[in-house]
């Protein structure tokens, strides 16, 4: 339950062993390379050694091709999915096994020709859909398109707006160009499509008197014989499309099968890319290579610790190496190390901000907490067993990891603190019970067990019935809570050799706290006095002159208002306890409004399961988002040092498959 | 003068109008404000639609929660049900202003709410690994819709 502890890595090895080197570095994954441009302004390091080249590029196309695989894969075969990818494990060596790979890599690159194939072909399908829309219009004049003049006769194809009325070109034709004559083809919403057939040497009249008509011509030089056969010439070419497009996507179809070793190649390629990435980061003069970094020290469940196995690995190249201790000046990154049933918190923890290398491991002080806000806001023991078994579900079937992982395993806790406290309101879908046995069953309420009636009007306080004594409780909590805050301020300080700084901070305001609560109980003003002189002659003590250290200390009087409204910040515990019950309560009653029995049934069936889906879907957010923000604002504020820098070693990053830490299998 | 004797059960009537018209205008405008973003990002990226459609629906529980003291006002008042009791004018006034948080509170949080998540599709169209981010900027509005939801109810349960 703590942040890691660091170790510089600096090393020297053979740049022949560096590919061997950066493999053990992944399989062991407690090493983060730093980056070495720092090193390279250095003029003495520059002129020894330079930046190391990576296959970067190559690797990055290598993933993008098994990536671009498999989702062709998954758009011309689909597989089932769920919301979750079921990640089947795998052994290192398997994982890393060169053979298939290579059998992958082809059927990938099999794959991508084939989507290749396909987008040419809807490249020739587009054009021929715009040829034979160029075409269509042209189809009633059974002309060759090629032909533009006989011995006497010059054909034009023109086009004339929708709007116009072919009379009057005609007309004008006839006046101009008697020698002429304005053949009709077809038309659409834009434009008249016709054919001008004019004698060669009234050309030049008969297009000046269809000038005004906006008149232009139309480009179909390209095509020869009729706009009919063309057509049917480009329909016979679709069709060929088609059947070569079938082809295309039976060849990925056929495929399908590989889809499992494509999804283990694609995370290798990850692999690969985050290790020509480390590359990068490295320096050398084409003999030796330079890396530097830090090492976790996280103790491992059972056996050596990954950085003694790293210490262990190292001795089997020939390397120079040293492992030290952060400097001051540091700012090594952070992880944190805490029991395994603790882990979901860490979402919590990050979604603000890691804590500073030497700053205080925030989980176990605020694991309790969130829990338990989540579960009193929420209150409800169906709501609970069902988030509890929703998440015990996820986590057993599909084992998620990272950030979801991470959700439905604090899910479990916050579905077992959402049931226990539910049980102490008497929340079970809000008032179902009650409902249900006013509506459904003989004898009305009256005739529920003596327990179940106890139950129902909360054990503890009932929300609905006593909402100002669920207040008085969120107070409460909220009070013990910031307390704790404090105390972590006060044992950081003795931690860091600040202590008495760290008790002048709080104790003032505890005795001040006092004193209000001794004079609101009726006791004497003398506490409050010494509480408030305590604040004055304390808070201002860094001040420089004595009147800066005075007026430091008046003005921390002004802190009782964001004290005041830290506490009544904890009157969100009871708004969304109610929140929750109220929103269930309604949902019930509005269920069971019909008198007739059926349906009554029917409705109320459907607006339970409706209603009460909707309840725990808007406040699963809202009691999160809440309980996480008491947390965030009114308690970390009391000690917190954040803006860590997470830990992100080289390691199995998996998206696919899980790669086993088996140490005989390589 | 039947009018006015039941003045009072009409002015109630009022307030529990107010209180789901209100907030339905106002979960319509914000939900409206998401779908103008939403689309635009849709129409660059069309796999991002399930993201946006959940930021669209946050701003619509207001109209919902006016829908839930709408309905609490008139199973109190009897009006469902079909018996309503006779009220002075002066407890219909009550009736009235203790629906008016909800009206008031929701029309405007919906509103402020639409805005904080069509900013929130924007940050996905930027980062879609963000979106829980813009979800929760979103939720910290819907907190004022509960305190509004909260007191309009305790007032029609208390009074």
């Amino acid at each position: 339950m703590s942040i890691v502890k660091m170790k510089r890595l600096r090393l020297i090895g053979l740049r022949s062993e560096q590919d061997e080197l950066l493999a053990r570095l992944l399989h062991l994954g407690c090493v983060e390379v730093s980056e070495t441009e720092q090193r390279l302004a250095d003029p003495e390091w520059a002129a020894l050694l330079s930046r190391e080249t990576s296959g970067l590029g190559d690797a990055k196309a290598q993933a993008n091709a098994m990536t671009a695989a498999l989702e062709a894969l998954q758009k011309y075969a689909p597989a089932k999915s769920g919301l979750f990818v079921k990640r089947s494990p795998i052994s290192e060596r398997e994982f890393l096994d060169p053979v298939p790979r290579r059998q992958a890599v082809e059927t990938a690159s099999r794959i991508n020709k084939s989507v290749q194939t396909l987008a040419q072909i809807q490249s020739q399908e587009n054009r021929a859909a715009a040829a034979k829309a160029s075409l269509r219009p042209w189809v009633p004049l059974a002309f060759p398109l090629e032909k533009a003049e006989t011995e006497t006769v010059r054909l034009s194809c023109l086009t004339f707006p929708s709007a116009t009325d072919l009379d009057k070109p005609r007309q004008a034709l006839a006046q101009e160009a008697p020698l002429s004559e304005l053949l009709f083809s077809s038309s659409d919403e834009e434009l008249h499509y016709c054919l001008l057939l004019c004698h060669k040497e009234e050309y030049p009249q008969a297009m000046e008197a269809l000038k005004p008509f906006s008149v232009s011509a139309a480009a179909l030089k390209e095509f020869t014989g009729t706009a009919g056969e063309n057509i049917a010439a480009i329909d016979a070419g679709l069709e060929q499309l088609q059947r070569e497009r079938e082809a295309a996507v039976q060849s990925i179809v056929e495929l399908a099968d590989w889809r499992e070793r494509l999804q283990v190649t694609s995370d290798w390629a990850n692999q690969e890319l985050a290790k020509e990435t480390v590359r990068e980061q490295m320096l050398t003069d084409g003999t030796v290579v330079f890396l530097e970094g830090w090492v976790s020290t996280a103790k491992a469940q059972e056996g050596p610790s990954r950085a003694e196995q790293l210490v262990e690995t190292l001795g089997q190249f020939t390397c120079a190496y040293e492992l030290t201790d952060p400097e001051e000046e540091d700012t090594p990154p952070t992880q944190l190390e805490n029991p395994g049933w603790m882990y979901g918190i860490n979402m919590v923890t990050e979604m603000y901000s890691m804590p500073a290398y030497r700053g205080i491991d925030p989980n176990p002080l605020i694991f309790f907490w969130f829990v338990f806000f989540f579960g009193f806001m929420f209150a409800d023991v169906a709501y609970g067993l069902i988030i509890l078994a929703i998440s015990l579900a996820v986590t057993k079937i599909y084992h998620p990891k990272k950030t979801m992982g991470k959700m439905f395993h604090l899910g479990i806790w916050l579905g077992i603190s959402t049931a226990f406290c539910g049980f102490f309101v008497g929340g079970f879908f809000g008032n179902a019970l009650e409902v249900i046995f006013e509506n459904f069953v003989p004898g009305g309420t009256a005739a529920m067990p003596g327990w179940l009636t106890a139950f129902c009007n909360g054990i503890v306080v009932n929300p609905i019935g006593d909402p100002m004594t669920v207040l008085i409780i969120a107070i409460a909590i909220g009070c013990i809570h910031l307390i704790m805050g404090q105390c972590i301020h006060i044992y950081m300080g003795f931690r860091d050799g600040t202590g008495v700084d760290a008790l002048l901070d709080v104790v003032p305001w505890w005795v001040l706290f006092a004193g209000i609560a001794v004079l609101a109980l009726g006791g004497g003003w003398i506490l409050l006095v010494i509480g408030v002189l305590g604040l004055i002659c304390t808070q201002g003590r860094h001040g420089k002159s004595f009147f800066a250290k005075l007026g430091g200390g008046v003005k921390s009087l002004y802190d009782i208002t964001s004290w005041l409204s830290d506490v009544l910040s904890y009157a969100r515990l009871m708004a969304l306890m109610l929140a929750t019950s109220v929103i269930a309560m309604v949902f019930n009653t509005l269920g069971a409004l019909p008198s007739n029995m059926v349906a009554k049934t029917i409705l109320f069936v459907v607006v339970f399961l409706i209603g009460h889906v909707f309840n725990i879907a808007v406040n699963l957010i809202g009691t999160y988002v809440h309980a996480a923000r008491l947390q965030y604002l009114e308690y970390f504020n009391k000690f917190y040092v954040g803006d860590g820098i997470p830990f992100t070693p080289l390691e199995y990053d998996t998206k696919y498959v899980d790669v086993i830490d088996n140490k005989e299998e390589i | 003068m039947e009018f006015l004797e039941n003045a009072g059960l009409y002015v109630a009537i009022i307030g529990a109008s107010l209180a789901v018209a209100l907030a339905c205008a106002g979960s319509g405008r914000g939900a409206g404000i998401v779908g103008e973003s939403a689309a635009g990002v849709i129409s660059e990226d069309p796999k991002k639609f399930s993201s946006c459609l959940i930021l669209q629906i946050l701003p619509c529980t207001q109209g919902l929660y006016g829908l839930v003291i709408w309905f609490y006002a008139l199973i109190t008042l009897e009006v469902i049900g079909g018996s309503p009791e006779a009220l002075t004018f002066g407890e219909g006034l009550g009736y009235c202003f203790a629906c008016l948080p909800m009206g008031i509170g929701g029309y405007f949080t919906a509103i402020a709410q639409g805005r904080c998540a069509a900013a929130g599709v924007s940050l996905i169209a930027k980062r879609p690994g963000e979106l829980s981010k813009g979800i929760i900027m979103a939720v910290m509005v819907e907190f004022f819709a509960i305190l509004c939801l909260l007191a309009s109810f305790l007032m029609l349960l208390f009074i």
